[in-house]
């Protein structure tokens, strides 16, 4: 356990940000409990958790919006808990509202660049423009621009001075579905492009799936799991991961323990004593609801084909070839 | 390691030292009752007293209440019909709040002597007749804002639920706005329990009238003082009337405003409207600006464009100096304490209430409180020479910023408090620091707002009388000044110039408050 620790700590001082038993209260409230994180070197972390979950002050707490009741922040193995946010050198990128709307495009670009002599200036913000996909809109100003423009905009005036980490809170939260995917794309693809460190912070699971490396789960104000996405899917810490990350059912398998199943890995066999109670169809699969004879519920899906009517007799099984999270239930 | 979490350094020193200059003339008339001078006080309740309490309590009542018909009224019919030159007369109708009531009432005051009797015409009834004309835009400026800031979809929901339009804004989108329309009807309150010009011309007897006739008639400051608490208890009661009224209930609306809530009117409903509208318009402003240009031609004919003190142009640079540095000092003091404020927290929110509590005292108090403070401090005799601050020009510009530095400070806290943290957060991680931030960022940003606080302190220092008249020094003689000195002799005629030069130089400065609440400028008591 203290090895742990030790390690953990050790990660979280080298690595590009790092923050080490962080707690900030907010009156009696532990907003952010006891949170020891790293986010390594060009590495995209998403930051997820439902609403109030203390993510976006985990974030402020990085930018230096916000300090810590106690714990250290490290940016580049630099202890910067006391630093104000202007020279941590992090860039931010917020959810709307955060462009200076008296200011050209190229303006809004330029405003951490102050150290740049002119020409540099003009040749940064061309780049960045050109990085983003916005090229020869230096001169427009903000409200000219569309909502994923703006954001795109944001992202370059955030990575213009070549910042320690860029901070991502919720930026795709207030676009349509069809042009989020396309910036989602845009904006990991100029942060690659960049080598940058980022830490996107987000309430959307798929989000926080489909694009970190690796995916921070926080609830309560404390990190309870971190690791890649992949495994945080098919191997969550514990039913709450589980259950936030996508559908699951909990199959009993003695001794008191239960094992992890997405509606993927189990199928439906006629006849039997489970019972389909309710069914939505997703497209690719039928997504259905199923009630054992023990009253435990389950989620299992199947393609066209081999779907069940409500109503219909059946028996849930197992698809072969799936390794299942064995959970001990609290 | 640089500082920057908010600490009680030099700018708290700094905030708790305006907020106690600028409390400081409200706190010594407030003090001079612990020590009462009993027999003024027998004199005053035997005699004046309770005529003049009654008169203030029934002019307040009726102008409030005239004020607050006529402003809604007016908001509701430019914000409910729309017609040809809405638009126009929308605006023209802010226009009065360049026109002091103590000019109005002397044009209405000759117009109708003939009609009337010389006798008839001064009343009470007409006095406020006059103050709700010249005082109506303060709740009409609120209450159209709030109409403005209603969503649409409001009204169609309450017309889908089966009721008329006229309900529908009567029992839902006045009711959604009375916060503002107590709000402004809290400051028409305010403006007549200061008001002494008008009230002199119609021969009614109010307190603050009282104040200032034991000022130059007795001379004697204490007694003045002790009667000025009267008033200071009075504009007190209002504050916490107007609060109560507000209740605790939010407002606001969320979503998106869309649209126009206007519905067309023709016909006769359309002459009506319009008839209304410019009616008004012409007896707040019109009649009285013919008139006014016809009389200054006359005194221009006769050679009365100047005083024994100066001509013309001595007077407005009077007024220009004066309300120029007051709106210099307001603003420059305003934005101060609302940078360093907002980062104390609730002590910071505090200490701007104690510095503004000029703003909630009438005006002859104010005056008085600067005296009498100031005269304390030069006897201290800190000074070299026979410098005196009471009679000087900075001693008039202290007392007009007491006044007015509430109007600076909120005006500038809403238009700054407005400004997205996300860009100032986002300013702050780009390196800059919090003055760059300041003035990069959010001034930028919160200028519309600024410029509506400075017009409203010009407008409100250029018309100011009792401040002006207690303590212009010599050598710098306002235009209310001259105002008054030819209006308590009824010389309408020498009247009329200065008058008219206020007009002349409040209206530009209605068009940029104008300009500046269509940039989305708050307009806050």
């Amino acid at each position: 356990m203290t090895a742990d620790v030790t390690a953990d700590v050790t990660a979280a001082v080298t690595a590009a940000v790092g923050l080490v038993s962080v707690t900030r209260r907010i009156g009696a409230r532990r907003v952010v409990s006891d949170v020891t994180l790293e986010v390594r070197d060009r590495e995209l972390l998403a930051l997820v958790g439902p609403s109030g979950c203390g993510k976006s002050t985990l974030l402020r707490l990085i930018a230096g919006l916000e300090r810590p009741n106690s714990g250290t922040i490290t940016l580049g193995g630099l202890d910067v808990t006391d630093v104000a946010p202007e020279r941590r050198r992090v860039g931010l990128v917020f959810q709307e509202h955060a462009l200076f709307p008296h200011m050209t495009v190229g303006r809004n670009v330029a405003f951490g660049l102050r150290r740049f002599d002119r020409r540099r200036r003009a040749e940064r913000i061309d780049e960045m423009l050109e990085l983003v996909r916005l090229p020869g809109t230096s001169s427009r100003y903000p409200h000219e621009l569309s909502g994923g423009e703006q954001q795109r905009v944001a992202l370059a005036r955030a990575l213009a001075p070549d910042p320690a980490a860029v901070l991502l809170d919720e930026p795709f939260a207030n676009l349509d579905a069809s042009l989020r995917d396309e910036l989602r794309a845009d904006i990991v693809a100029a942060l690659r492009e960049r080598g940058a460190t980022a830490l996107l912070v987000t309430h959307d699971r798929d989000e926080a799936l489909a694009l970190g490396d690796r995916v921070a789960v926080m609830r309560d104000g404390a990190i309870v799991q971190v690791d890649r996405p992949e495994v945080v899917w098919s191997a969550p810490h514990d039913e709450f991961v589980a259950g936030f990350l996508g559908p699951m059912s909990l199959l009993p398998s003695g001794d008191g323990e239960f094992e992890i199943v997405r509606p993927h890995q189990l199928e439906l066999v006629s006849g039997g004593t489970d019972q389909v109670v309710e069914r939505e169809f997703r497209g690719a699969v039928w997504r259905h609801t199923i009630i054992r004879a023990d009253g435990t519920q389950l989620i299992v899906d199947a393609e066209p084909g081999r779907d069940f009517e409500v109503g219909a007799r059946c028996t849930v099984a197992a698809r072969p070839g799936h390794r299942l999270a064995r959970l001990a239930r609290s | 390691m640089i500082a920057w979490r908010p600490g009680r350094g030099p700018g708290w020193a700094l905030l708790v030292v305006v907020s106690v200059v600028m409390a400081a003339p409200v706190a010594v008339i407030v003090w001079s009752i612990a020590d009462p001078s009993t027999e003024v006080w027998r004199e005053l309740w035997q005699t004046r007293l309770p005529g003049m309490l009654v008169d203030t309590v029934t002019l307040v009542t009726i102008v409030v209440t005239g004020a607050v018909v006529v402003g809604t009224g007016l908001a509701w019919l430019v914000s409910a019909y729309e017609f040809r030159g809405r638009r126009l007369l929308s605006w023209l109708l802010m226009t009065p709040i360049a026109i002091p009531g103590y000019v109005l009432g002397f044009v209405w005051l000759d117009t109708l002597q003939e009609p009337l009797g010389a006798r008839a015409v001064r009343s009470i009834w007409l006095c406020a007749a006059v103050l709700i004309v010249s005082l109506y835009p303060y709740v009409y400026v609120f209450a159209w804002s709030a109409f403005r800031e209603q969503s649409p979809r409001t009204i169609l929901v309450a017309r889908t639920l089966g009721r008329s339009s006229f309900a529908a804004w009567w029992r839902v989108v006045v009711p959604m706005a009375r916060p503002s329309i107590a709000a402004g009807a809290a400051l028409v309150a305010m403006e007549v329990l200061t008001d002494v010009g008008t009230v002199r011309l119609f021969n009614v007897s109010t307190v603050a009238d009282g104040v200032l006739r034991v000022w130059f008639g007795t001379g004697d400051r204490d007694a003045a003082a002790e009667l000025a608490v009267v008033l200071v208890v009075a504009a007190m009661s209002l504050i916490l009337v107007e609060r109560a009224l507000r209740g605790r209930a939010r407002y606001t609306q969320s979503g998106v405003r869309s649209g126009s809530v206007a519905r067309p009117v023709t016909g006769l409903r359309a002459i009506v409207v319009n008839v209304v509208g410019w009616g008004v318009l012409s007896i707040a402003v019109v009649v009285p600006v013919v008139r006014l240009a016809r009389w200054a031609l006359r005194a221009q004919q006769l050679g009365q464009t100047q005083t024994i003190s100066g001509d013309l142009g001595f007077h407005v640079v009077s007024s220009l100096k004066v309300a120029g540095f007051a709106t210099i000092a307001c603003l420059v003091i305003g934005t101060t304490m609302v940078f360093i404020g907002r980062e104390r927290g609730s002590w910071g929110a505090a200490l701007g209430r104690v510095a503004s509590l000029g703003y909630a005292v009438p005006g002859p108090v104010v005056a008085i409180g600067v005296v009498v403070a100031l005269a304390a401090v030069d006897r201290q005799g800190w000074w070299p020479g026979d410098v005196l601050l009471v009679g000087s020009l900075a001693g008039l510009v202290y007392a007009m910023v007491v006044r007015f530095l509430a109007v600076a400070h909120q005006g500038i806290g809403a238009s700054v408090g407005k400004v997205s943290p996300s860009a100032v957060a986002s300013a702050r991680t780009l390196g800059a620091g919090r003055l760059r931030v300041a003035t990069r960022v959010e001034l930028p940003l919160a200028r519309a707002g600024i410029i509506a606080a400075a017009t409203l302190v010009a407008i409100d220092s250029l018309k100011e009388l009792p401040v002006t008249l207690l303590l212009r020094p010599f050598g710098v003689e306002p235009l209310p000044v001259w105002v008054w000195q030819a209006t308590s002799e009824s010389l309408w005629v020498q009247a009329s110039v200065p008058s008219l030069m206020i007009v002349a130089i409040g209206m530009p400065l209605v068009a940029a408050l104008l300009w500046s609440v269509e940039r989305g400028a708050e307009v806050v008591s």
